[in-house]
């Protein structure tokens, strides 16, 4: 599943717009206010589509609310804007839908707000025929769909003991809670612990495949092998961690005690993995590798510092690379991260030509977040310094006809304004090493 | 300003002869890169994902011209950003040049201090020099420093180019030769700024010739270049600006 354009229309704070989505990564900047979540409940809205032809998840579908319509103030009173449209574009399960499919709300009512679904039908039988296919003991592939929002950092305050958790089919829990903007930890906690359990007693292969794909992706996304292993502890009633210190010893860390980024890149990446193995534990040690679906993720930086911030998209990208990220982000580490089209500014329709990856990071704070209390560094002094002299060379030649000396003194010139300026690393040790060898001659 | 040959509007069906729709005006830019190139029609700048189409006539004010092929044109965001409102002045063809009417090369000179103006060595009337000037206010080709006082990305890129045109110049010329003419324009073809590098090597037929004749720059149907790898006219028939 995939979703490559979507049109918002009077929606909580947009009056129509389209925004088109990069199949792997898109991030949305802008200031607060801007609309970035909104864009996330919008995409929430559109995925949940999906989720009406699940029989057992369509409650988890989401609707639009009564007060996510937009509102123009006039003479004082507040005029709800109708109709409310979430048009979404994309792929599901390898078929485009190019018609789309659309969400509505056409009339308010003093009771109820009902959002229509009649125009996203089409989505509805797709996952209808696949629900349908599944039962008859075909492997289908359904796409996770889960939205991370602010609130998402798990166990913080839930001192509820964690349940053994029955089997059910996968769909009816893979989807539980997946587009409430608060990841549901319990529900991977206790699945991680009756299963561990089970694994001990019955020594089913199969499971403990899946057990040992889901380690090692929690694993793998700690920075710097940091993490060996993983268990359920049921002393302690939570997961643990088999950590090694810079001298090579193992310690035991519950994950209640970690910090609240580790926790919060924990808690995100096992909600992904536990839903992956849940849908399709058919595809075996590749469930997490290949299951497609649409996540969202607000505030992805949240309580990451700068370095796991640099890295976390890839991070992303590398452990789940059939899904589609939606995130939103304040960091410029994270920005700076980004491919040329992987990101999109609410503030401004003017998207630099360059690669995010390309630009230094005080840059990306004034050029792409505008941020203008940083100190921009003054181009224009060096840019007019350096006309003059290349303007006495262009003026001593009147047929216009530069000699090759003329050409060797302009690139030294253009060398020396470039290098303060360009954002290329390895042009710029490029041009420092021409001018000392320049230096060196002289 | 390189000169580009759009073709006729591309068609659709097995004969060729439904035009094709762009209501979805972005759909026109996968035929533009591969008829034209993947630079910006107006600055030159090398462009790869983040590109969009320019409407001559903006689409807000002529909606039938939306969708309208010959209204297209292949523009990067800065220099969409600088037209963003701008209305052309009607005639638009007789107003400024354009790289798919007019040898636009003719039009302009790229000077060594990055700065883009009218090119007085075949600009002789006033009115020529008038019109390369409203093109480049149309989209701000001559600017500097923005507004934050941070370098406008063309003027660094394009002095980008020229750093790299002039080094290779310097190698080509020197001895021992240490750049050969594929690997100049292979990296003519990486910078973008055609105009720039042809320029700069503007003394060196054999250079020259590989240039005009790279078919990444997609100059061959244009007709701004003889045999002889001179510029020429466009619109021979127009005698008071035949550019």
């Amino acid at each position: 599943m995939r979703i490559d354009k979507i049109r918002i229309k009077n929606f909580k704070g947009f009056e129509e717009e389209i925004f088109l989505l990069n199949p792997h990564f898109t991030v949305f900047i802008g200031d607060n206010a801007k609309g970035k979540t909104s864009v996330l409940d919008a995409l929430a809205v559109a995925a949940g589509s999906f989720l009406r032809g699940i029989d057992v998840a369509k409650l988890e579908s989401r609707s639009i609310d009564k007060n996510e319509i937009r509102v123009v103030t006039k003479d004082g009173q507040p005029l709800p804007q109708i109709p409310v449209e979430i048009h979404a574009f994309g792929n599901v399960n390898g078929k485009d839908i190019d018609e789309g499919w659309l969400r509505t709300v056409d009339k308010i009512s003093p009771k109820k707000t009902n959002t229509t679904y009649v125009k996203a039908k089409n989505i509805e039988k797709v996952a209808e025929d696949m629900l349908k296919l599944s039962r008859s003991g075909s492997n289908v592939i359904f796409p996770v769909i889960a939205y991370l929002g602010t609130g998402r950092l798990w166990a913080e305050h839930e001192e509820k003991k964690t349940e053994y958790k029955k089997t059910g089919e996968g769909v009816s829990q893979a989807y539980i809670n997946c587009l409430s903007p608060k990841s549901s930890s319990k529900e991977f906690l206790s699945w991680y612990k009756t299963y561990e359990d089970e694994i001990r007693k019955f020594d089913q292969d199969s499971d403990k495949l899946l057990l040992k794909t889901f380690n090692s992706t929690i694993v793998s996304m700690i920075p710097d092998n940091h993490w060996q292993d993983m268990a359920y502890s049921f002393a302690a009633e939570d997961l643990t961690g088999i950590f090694v210190t810079p001298n090579g010893e193992k310690e035991k860390l519950q994950f209640r005690q970690l910090s609240d980024g580790y926790r919060n890149i924990i808690g995100m990446v096992a909600d992904i993995a536990y839903r992956c193995l849940k849908l399709n534990p058919h595809l075996g040690k590749n469930a997490v590798k290949e299951t497609p679906g649409i996540v969202l993720i607000d505030e992805l930086d949240l309580h990451l510092h700068p370095n796991w911030q640099r890295r976390i998209i890839e991070d992303l990208k590398n452990t789940f690379p059939s899904i589609q990220f939606v995130a939103t982000t304040h960091s410029p580490f994270i920005i700076q991260s980004l491919r040329e089209d992987e990101l999109r500014n609410l503030d401004s329709k003017i998207i630099s030509q360059k690669n995010p990856k390309d630009i230094p990071i005080n840059k990306v704070i004034t050029d792409i977040m505008d941020v203008e209390s940083i100190k921009s560094d003054d181009f224009e002094k060096r840019f007019n310094d350096a006309r003059s002299e290349l303007e006495k060379i262009e003026n001593a030649r009147p047929d216009k006809k530069l000699t090759m000396d003329d050409y060797i003194e302009v690139s030294k010139l253009l060398g020396k304004l470039l290098e303060e300026e360009t954002d290329d690393a390895v042009y710029k040790a490029f041009l420092e090493k021409q001018k000392e060898a320049d230096d060196e001659t002289n | 300003m390189r000169p580009i040959d759009k073709g006729s509007w591309p068609t659709k069906g097995s004969h060729g002869v439904r035009k094709r729709v762009f209501n979805d005006w972005t759909r026109a830019i996968p035929f533009l890169k591969g008829r034209t190139g993947r630079f910006c029609h107006l600055c030159e700048m090398k462009v790869t994902n983040a590109i969009a189409i320019e409407h001559i006539k903006p689409k807000e004010h002529f909606r039938r011209l939306q969708a309208h092929w010959d209204n297209f044109l292949l523009i990067c965001n800065q220099c969409n950003s600088h037209k963003l409102a701008t209305i052309p002045i009607s005639p638009y063809k007789k107003k400024y040049y354009w790289p798919h009417l007019n040898n636009t090369i003719k039009a302009f000179d790229f000077k060594i201090t990055g700065e883009i103006i009218p090119n007085t060595t075949y600009l002789t009337t006033q009115p020529q020099i008038d019109r390369a000037n409203a093109t480049i206010g149309l989209y701000g080709l001559d600017k500097t420093v923005t507004a934050q006082g941070n370098s406008d990305d063309r003027l660094l890129e394009r002095l980008e180019a020229y750093k790299q045109a002039i080094d290779r110049l310097i190698e080509y010329t020197g001895v021992p030769q240490l750049a050969t003419v594929p690997a100049i324009v292979a990296n003519a073809k990486n910078t973008g700024f055609f105009s720039v590098w042809l320029k700069v090597f503007d003394s060196v037929p054999v250079v020259k010739a590989a240039l005009i004749d790279c078919p990444d720059f997609h100059l061959a149907s244009t007709n701004s270049f003889n045999a002889a790898y001179q510029l020429t006219d466009r619109n021979p028939a127009n005698a008071a600006d035949p550019i």
